[in-house]
């Protein structure tokens, strides 16, 4: 059976942890999502480059490289009233093997009325011994828009490696109009080998997404999602009324990007898609 | 009320008889089953070790143990709280309708056994509700003990999975109860861990069964509802 991950440091820390926060709000001017703040502390670094659309790029780059126990990084990306902020990271998040107590990663996230907010981030690969404790809180008004992804890796395919001893918990809280709409509790121990390989579980699967989408216009969208994914036999999607939830998992992170990029793009508004998340 | 008395109760609403409609849902495992990836009583078995290691019903049986306490100490917030947590967890269109059909019809069949119900636990329990937290509530609200509730519940739960695989794999009566024979110590281990969860405790990782249920509403014929 599962057991709560253990996130207290067990090994007092000598050396040196790293410490992030990141935070950036988009507003809008003109029509045109623009930066209203920006705000970047210790390695966390938010880049907002250019394009061609009315929305918002933010780049978040966590310049430590990755996380290992007891680091902590902290983003906040806020889209204002009307506004349309689209968030990704600039490289995948590594997390590297805890000597003691779970990386921290504590997103949260807002969007006004008739804002839209769009979390992409790339893959978070865990290592061998990685500990990693996420949280995901999502605040939307009452017509406002998201679409959310998470995608773990679980070790350095290059090496041929599952990180089996790897561990996470993953907790999302998504709110519309102050109502929990969705809700995710992962948990991954270390060396769990039969939720690893169990038919019902993970079913031998290095790599899985979940992906959610909250809008007024969901209904529009799950038969085009449906279609894409009918080919795989390991991805699917359903809509319960203003949310739309799919779920995938593949051998590879190449085989899940397969099944995740069209489902971007989807969902997606317009062109509003990070290049690195397009074909 | 004697705890023979509670036990009879209890036997009572977790019992296939009991009118909540629990023979019609798969929660996944006709996809599996009409896939052809659980084709014997071993791939069965397999099916119900991971739904019991890591899969929904784990969540679900926390739930019951969570709902049951928090009447006994009459915290309605904590039902209210458990109860938008296992609505909110649910990812299939067809799940979400067992879960909360269900806790109507049993929220509506226990109605027959007449108990005083505080006004704000009324009022949370005429909303839409999770089954598990339905049934935790209830037990609580009836004083029949929280380890017997949850066994009960996951017990019923794999009963009833085994008679899916029954009627879908097929498997032969007595397959189905060497099953449940040989699955009895690892729902005795979830009842006693759930008897003591907490909120922070929710949690699993069970993607074969999750995309299972996802994709159920696709096939083109089902027999079951989820």
């Amino acid at each position: 059976m599962l057991h709560k991950l253990e996130t207290e440091e067990t090994v007092p820390g000598s050396h040196q942890r790293a410490y992030g926060a990141g935070r950036i709000a988009a507003k809008t001017r003109e029509g045109v999502s623009a930066l209203d703040t920006l705000y970047q502390e210790g390695c966390a670094k938010i880049r907002a480059p250019k394009n061609h659309g009315d929305w918002l790029d933010a780049v978040l780059i966590n310049s430590s490289g990755g996380l290992t126990g007891g680091d902590r990084i902290d983003w906040t990306c806020s889209a204002g009233e009307g506004a349309h902020l689209v968030a990704t990271t600039q490289a995948c998040e590594r997390i590297y093997r805890s000597i003691g107590g779970a990386a921290k990663v504590r997103t949260t996230l807002s969007a006004g009325p008739r804002a839209r907010l769009d979390w992409l981030p790339q893959e978070t690969i865990l290592f061998e011994g990685a500990r990693l404790d996420r949280t995901l809180a999502v605040d939307l008004a009452a017509d406002a828009t998201f679409l959310g992804l998470e995608a773990v890796i679980l070790g350095r395919e290059a090496s041929g490696e599952d990180a089996v001893s790897a561990a996470i918990s993953d907790t999302w809280h998504v709110r519309r109009g102050g109502h929990l709409i969705h809700a995710e509790a992962s948990r991954l121990n270390a060396n769990d080998a039969l939720a690893r390989a169990n038919i019902a579980l993970l079913n031998g699967a290095r790599a899985y997404a979940t992906l959610c989408y909250v809008a007024d216009d969901a209904e529009r969208h799950i038969e085009a999602l449906k279609a894409i994914l009918s080919p795989f036999e390991t991805a699917g999607a359903s809509r319960i009324g203003e949310k739309i939830v799919m779920r995938a998992a593949a051998p590879s992170g190449y085989r899940l990007r397969k099944i995740v990029m069209p489902a971007i793009a989807a969902l997606a508004a317009g062109n509003a898609v990070p290049r690195l998340w397009t074909l | 009320m004697t705890e023979t008395a509670a036990l009879v109760r209890l036997l009572t609403w977790l019992s296939p008889a009991f009118p909540i409609g629990g023979f019609a849902y798969s929660q996944g495992l006709e996809t599996a089953i009409a896939a052809q990836r659980i084709t014997t009583i071993g791939d069965v078995r397999a099916w119900l070790e991971g739904q019991l290691h890591a899969g929904p019903v784990r969540n679900d049986a926390a739930f019951v143990g969570i709902a049951a306490r928090a009447l006994v100490n009459d915290d309605v917030d904590a039902v209210r709280a458990a109860n938008a947590l296992a609505l909110a967890l649910q990812s299939s269109v067809e799940r979400d309708k067992e879960t909360r059909e269900q806790a109507r019809s049993f929220l509506d069949a226990a109605s027959a056994w007449p108990v005083d119900v505080p006004a704000r636990l009324a009022e949370t329990l005429a909303a839409p509700m999770a089954l598990p937290v339905a049934v935790g509530a209830m037990a609580g609200l009836h004083r029949i003990d929280a380890a017997s509730a949850i066994a009960g519940f996951v017990n019923a739960y794999a009963g009833q999975q085994i008679s899916v695989a029954i009627r879908l794999v097929p498997l032969g009566q007595t397959e189905g109860v060497t099953l449940q024979a040989a699955l009895e110590s690892k729902i005795a281990a979830l009842a006693d861990w759930a008897l003591g969860a907490q909120i922070s405790d929710i949690g699993s990782l069970a993607y074969g069964t999750d995309i299972a249920s996802l994709k159920h509403e696709d096939l083109p014929v089902r027999i079951f509802r989820s």
